[in-house]
């Protein structure tokens, strides 16, 4: 249940304040919830939070074409870019939670 | 122990994501906002298409403005002013094309690098030194700040700027986002750059560099007849009463000894104005050109006047046009096309009448030799025996984050900015540097009722000189070839550098607007122009210009013209793509004759002769032909190239036209041939059976296909920043080098803009350009219309009187209200 309420809070908090919602909400996470599997389930939580909003771009418009045209531009097979998506705010939610747990411990 | 690393492992790596988020590490954007899927590249998606209705506030406005949509994306905008309506033109067009606009006005400013970064030093430092910016910053302070003019030029900036204050994080154009950049804010003057980089693109010529290549290589003489002051083919836009094109009996000096002072001087042209463009032999031709024509009641088959024009240009996607229609009940009713940032239509109809621009070419623009004081580090230089300070302007070159990549001092003498290369010191004066009249001229045109009015309109044009013309319902036709013409020194003409040392080489003056070339309701009941020489010089043999374009397809749509028919818009349509080529007739018949001997012709004279010498699409012998140009260029004009075999410079086909009639001219001969001397014949059938070879080689055998034209020449549309997938390549089209749609070189260039107008009890519009309205890569009207263009259709032009006529064809809307109202 925590997993999927702090992925609509990532979602959202991107949605409201950008990118930097993602660490910090993670970080917060980490500080009330401790160091013990609060990384890997706030990587999961932002994995799923952008994977929302990006679920629902694909609704709106031909997001597919703009993979495959920004892959082309780039040099990069399509696939990068969707993994950088999901991998880029895992790591930063990943890392804050840990950093904040390991600032609760102390 | 084993914890705490890890912990420091974590916080290093939410370091190292948060500055990669943040900031941009190399040519990558900051990964935060590129990939944030709310804000960042993927948002994007989101604007592709307009929404239904949206209601914004922009300040300044009067009374509320309708921008209703139409199944083109065309903005039909509704206002109670002139000046709202320019500020719904703003926002419509900042809605759809905001990074063009800033990507042009950069341009033109020479602020590239602040955009996209050192890679773009160059042509900033060029454009600095040309000093457009400068120019159009001047031109701005000397607008009464309570003119109309004033007026319009803010007005547009409230409408771009209230559409970046209300766009979202999704509207922010994906090429921002690529390049890691904010939108910049816009400025009323930069209305004025664009029109100064229209100068630049349309009145930068290459004549003095061209002889200055030729003389450098066979002297003054035969650099002189190979770009010549008069077309050696006379088919003048100015009517001069011949029913048919006339070739003069010109004898082309033959190539003289090198004068290496010249390619001194050339050497120092190039640094200021740019390189040559050395051409590969394929055309020879510039094709920046442009057609327009129309006829008056006595040959239409309505009983009208009808107008065509399609201005050539440099293919972009976004397109450089943008259509729009702008409405002020009793005021204005235009429908046309803008070049996004400035604040008129520039080509287009109203309910009275329709205009259309083709390029004059003429010689705008005049270099002076000037002596310095000191030639490493110039302070004054000479003027009639006393040496005069330079003005000094500091251009300084930022980075996309502010710091400073280079700092240039510009020289000025009384005449314009200079350059300096090898000790050579040039300066320059150019039309376009001298004020503009461009925009009351063009909000006059966008309101004139008639003719006259229109030709009054557009006195004020200064640069650059366009061959104007005009039709109205009540079936006049006129056309005007405006721009300020320089009077020059007694004798001369500005097609070589002058001695700066004398004021006497100064201008004196421009002649009159009475005295420019031009024609109203001829005997001949129409008129055409396609950039050729404006007047016939037995008629009048002032100075305009030098090495004119060819003009094949001016004698290709008198042609059409002179029939004894009555004509129809759809009859002007077809002519717009018309395959007939003038210049394959004249060519064509010399490689044959050449190529046919005592047994008959060649193999290569028989493939030539299958063709009917017109460039359509699956035509397969056209190839063949092209190729034979190229050899022939390549053999005639052998002297023309420097010591690493690259041709500096090649003249018009129209003066190898000339020399077709000169058999034995010493041009003929081949210098790598020394014990023979060739003839005309020699070199034609030599150069037909080489480009059968080339052409087996590069397409196969002429039985297997690889022939076709539309394999062979297609038209390419690049995106502004030539992304690839954003671009539209390979388009297969009907013309070739020098036909009325002409498809040359790289096919990066041609008819940007159609338009037919039928000036009947209504008027009636049609036209496409090859793009979409849309600069949005992703919109559906990005390309819109690429498909009809290359097909050669037009689309009629919707012209609605009020919003309720728009009632079925609207698609999207946007209604804007005074700020006051919010």
């Amino acid at each position: 249940m925590m997993f999927v309420v702090l992925a609509g809070a990532m979602a959202l908090g991107t949605a409201a304040f950008g990118w930097g919602a993602v660490p910090v909400l993670a970080f917060a996470y980490g500080v009330w919830r401790g160091p013990r599997k609060s990384g890997a389930l706030a990587a999961g939580s932002a994995l799923l939070g952008w994977g929302a909003i990006m679920l629902w771009t694909w609704t709106q418009g031909p997001l597919v074409d703009l993979l495959s045209a920004l892959g082309a531009i780039m040099g990069l097979p399509d696939v990068v870019l969707l993994l950088a998506t999901g991998l880029f705010p895992a790591l930063l939610a990943g890392s804050a939670a840990v950093v904040g747990g390991a600032i609760r411990r102390t | 122990m084993k914890a705490t690393a890890a912990t420091w492992g974590n916080a290093a790596l939410l370091v190292a994501g948060l500055y990669a988020g943040a900031r941009p590490i190399g040519p990558l954007p900051a990964l935060g906002t590129f990939l944030d899927p709310a804000g960042g590249i993927w948002a994007s998606v989101r604007s592709a298409t307009l929404p239904e209705d949206v209601t914004h506030y922009v300040p300044g406005l009067d009374t509320e403005v309708r921008i209703v949509y139409d199944d083109w994306r065309v903005p039909h905008i509704f206002a109670e002013s002139v000046e709202d309506a320019v500020r719904g033109l703003g926002y419509a067009v900042a809605r759809d094309r905001l990074f063009q606009l800033e990507l042009q006005t950069r341009a033109t400013a020479g602020t590239l690098t602040e955009l996209v970064g050192e890679v773009a030093l160059d042509v900033d430092r060029r454009s600095r030194r040309l000093a457009l910016a400068w120019a159009a910053e001047r031109d701005f302070s000397r607008i009464e700040p309570e003119s109309e003019i004033a007026a319009y030029l803010q007005a547009y900036s409230d409408g771009v700027n209230a559409w970046m204050a209300e766009m979202s994080p999704a509207e922010v154009p994906l090429e921002y986002r690529l390049l890691g950049r904010e939108p910049m804010a816009w400025q009323p003057q930069y209305s004025l750059y664009l029109l100064k980089q229209m100068g630049w693109t349309l009145s930068m010529l290459d004549t003095e560099r061209r002889k200055n290549a030729a003389a450098g290589l066979v002297g003054r003489e035969a650099a002189d007849g190979l770009f010549p002051v008069n077309s050696p083919i006379q088919e003048p836009i100015e009517p001069n009463g011949e029913g048919a094109a006339r070739f003069e009996a010109v004898v082309l000096p033959p190539p003289g000894d090198p004068v290496p002072a010249m390619m001194t001087q050339l050497e120092a042209m190039s640094a200021f104005l740019g390189p040559l463009e050395v051409h590969d032999g394929r055309s020879g031709e510039m094709v920046l050109g442009s057609n327009n024509w129309a006829v008056g009641p006595s040959r239409s088959a309505e009983g009208h006047a009808i107008l065509a024009g399609d201005p050539h240009l440099d293919f972009t996607l976004p397109s450089i046009w943008y259509e729009a229609h702008l409405v002020v009940p009793g005021e204005l009713d235009v429908y046309g096309v803008t070049i996004p940032g400035t604040p008129t239509i520039t080509i287009g109809f109203n309910r009275d009448l329709a205009w259309t621009f083709t390029n004059t070419g003429s010689d705008a623009m005049d270099l002076y030799r000037e002596t310095v004081d000191d030639v490493a580090a110039p302070g004054s230089y000479l003027l009639d025996g006393e040496w005069l300070p330079f003005d000094e302007r500091v251009e300084e070159y930022l980075s996309p984050r502010g710091s400073v990549l280079a700092v240039d001092t510009i020289l000025h003498t009384h005449r314009g900015p200079v350059s300096q290369s090898g000790g050579e010191h040039l300066s320059l004066r150019w039309t376009v540097l001298e004020g503009q009249g461009e925009l009351a001229a063009l909000m006059g045109v966008n309101q004139a009722g008639s003719v006259d009015e229109w030709m009054a309109a557009m006195e004020s044009w200064v640069a650059p000189t366009q061959n104007g013309l005009v039709a109205d319902r009540q079936g006049n036709i006129a056309i005007r070839a405006t721009g300020r013409y320089p009077i020059r020194p007694a004798r001369t003409g500005g097609d070589w550098a002058y001695d700066g040392a004398s004021s006497n080489n100064d201008w004196q003056g421009y002649r009159p607007v009475a005295s420019y070339p031009g024609s109203v309701n001829p005997a001949q009941g129409y008129l055409a122009s396609s950039n050729q020489q404006p007047v016939d010089p037995t008629i009048d043999d002032r100075y305009l210009g030098a090495n004119w374009p060819s003009p094949w397809r001016a004698m290709r749509i008198n042609e059409l013209l002179r029939q004894d028919s009555l004509f129809t818009a759809a009859d002007f349509a077809s002519f717009q793509t018309d395959p007939g080529s003038p210049r394959a007739d004249v060519f064509v018949s010399a490689f044959l004759e050449a190529s046919t001997g005592t047994d008959g012709p060649t193999e290569s004279g028989m493939l030539l002769a299958e063709w009917d010498r017109r460039y359509t699409v699956d035509n397969t012998r056209a190839a063949l032909f092209e190729r034979a140009m190229r050899e022939l260029q390549n053999r005639t004009w052998d002297e023309l190239t420097d010591s690493n075999g690259r041709r500096l410079v090649t003249p018009r086909t129209a003066i190898l036209a000339t020399l077709l009639r000169d058999p034995r001219n010493a041009w003929w001969d081949v210098r790598s041939t020394p014990d023979v001397v060739e003839t005309r014949d020699d070199v034609l059938s030599a150069s037909l059976a080489t480009a059968l070879e080339g052409a087996r080689d590069t397409y196969g055998h002429e039985s297997d296909g690889g022939w076709v034209w539309s394999r062979v020449a297609t038209a390419n549309v690049d995106h502004v920043l030539s992304f690839s997938p954003f671009s539209a390549r390979d388009l297969p089209i009907r013309g070739g080098p020098e036909t009325l749609s002409p498809n040359a070189g790289n096919g990066g260039n041609g008819a940007s803009w159609r338009m037919v107008v039928e000036l009947g009890e209504e008027v009636e519009g049609r036209g496409i350009y090859p793009g979409g309205q849309s600069g949005h890569p992703l919109s559906s009207a990005y390309k819109q219309q690429i498909e009809d263009w290359v097909g050669g259709r037009l689309r009629p032009l919707r012209f609605p009187r009020t919003v309720e006529e728009m009632a079925n064809i609207s698609r999207s809307r946007a209604t804007l209200r005074p700020e006051s109202h919010q």
